[in-house]
């Protein structure tokens, strides 16, 4: 911009870079505590839904085999327990995505993801 | 709501904070023995619709915004900063996919905190767990069949992570696979469950107020708060499950745990 009346000088432009970017990261530092705090509520119920919703799956499977099979108790006992197991699966999950801080937002991207977390 | 809260006092109190998640049919629809009646749950869907369409659509194209402009700015720019966030640029094309999402949920959550008394029952379309279901499944089943045309046979990594000894395997194949048929679950639950549970408990301390007579003022001033605090949820929940959503689909990307 300005290449024809050159009355923008670089440094100027630089100022006003600077000036951005400071006004950016005050923004940023104004709207974060809020955002982490409402996360924390949003957090602690997803912890307990995914929990829950992998039990409630693995009761499932297992009194449908068992309905189907005609073995009553025995896959009812083993997918509620294989359904707890992955319960905790997924909350160990969340609180690795989530740096354990209650921040929703995945901090490793793609590129990185294969050697995070196994 | 409304024969709850400000009729209430002309005595023989209905307090049935449930009886703002029934259904009626507004038009009596039968084709073939399915019921597809046109029901006031719809009728909120297609509200939504119209609402979150003209926020984004009606805003116009002013350099400088205005207010409704802002609103349909701000929307944008976070779900695609959220979009770049959690998928990279790979995942630019599911954009429109995930502002779709997270607009309709939250129109729906906002909408149906909104009340006109007599005219319109207020209704939260996504209070009903077949309605979150119904989203929820969309997502894992799309994000499923994307992962399997995007990785082939490949996509079934998922289950067996890197690294595991093959002792392990026919104990942890189980456990990831239950936990994948899990997400949808908590996906449609967590929602369904926060505004189910926030309204009846709105309604719960609107009958409160009305009950305790003067003393009716303190429920009253607890019942602004917890307004407050729903709107905040309302937000928090459509939040959660589009980035959910991104994260599934990212997986779907991406099946090397």
């Amino acid at each position: 911009m300005g290449g024809d009346r050159n009355r923008p000088s670089p440094e100027r432009l630089e100022k006003l870079g600077d000036r951005l970017k400071k006004a950016q990261v005050t923004v940023d530092e104004r709207s974060r505590p809020r955002q982490r705090q409402s996360n924390a509520l949003g957090f602690a119920f997803r912890i307990t839904t995914e929990l829950v919703a992998a039990v409630v799956v693995g009761v499932g499977i297992g009194w449908g085999l068992d309905k189907w099979l005609d073995s009553k108790p025995w896959f009812l006992i083993l997918f509620f327990f294989v359904g707890v197991a992955a319960g905790v699966m997924n909350v160990y999950r969340v609180t690795q995505s989530t740096g354990g801080d209650g921040s929703v937002r995945r901090s490793d991207l793609p590129s990185v993801k294969e050697d995070d977390d196994d | 709501m409304a024969s709850n809260t400000s009729h209430g006092s002309e005595g023989g109190l209905a307090l049935d904070p449930m009886h703002q998640f029934e259904i009626s049919r507004i038009i009596p629809i039968n084709i073939g023995g399915l019921d597809v009646s046109f029901t006031n749950s719809s009728l909120w869907m297609v509200l939504t619709v119209i609402a979150v369409s003209a926020l984004l659509l009606l805003g116009g194209k002013r350099i400088v915004p205005g207010r409704l402009q802002s609103v349909g700015e701000i929307i944008y720019e976070f779900i695609s900063n959220m979009v770049r966030d959690t998928m990279g640029d790979e995942g630019r094309k599911f954009f429109p996919f995930i502002l779709t999402l997270f607009c309709f949920i939250l129109g729906a959550n906002m909408l149906g905190l909104f009340t006109l008394p007599v005219v319109l029952h207020p209704f939260t379309v996504t209070s009903h767990i077949i309605v979150t279901f119904a989203l929820a499944a969309t997502v894992w089943l799309g994000a499923t069949v994307y992962g399997f045309y995007k990785n082939g046979l490949g996509y079934l990594k998922l289950f067996a992570p890197s690294g595991t000894p093959m002792v392990m395997l026919p104990l942890l194949v189980p456990i990831e696979i239950i936990s994948y048929l899990s997400r949808p679950v908590s996906l449609s639950v967590r929602l369904f469950a926060n505004m189910m549970a926030g309204h009846t408990m709105l309604k719960v301390f609107a009958a409160f107020v009305v009950a305790l007579g003067w003393a009716g003022v303190v429920p009253l001033a607890v019942m602004v708060g917890f307004t407050g605090l729903e709107f905040l949820v309302a937000f928090l929940q459509a939040f959660i499950f589009a980035i959910l959503s991104c994260m599934y689909i990212n997986d779907a990307m991406h099946p090397s745990h």
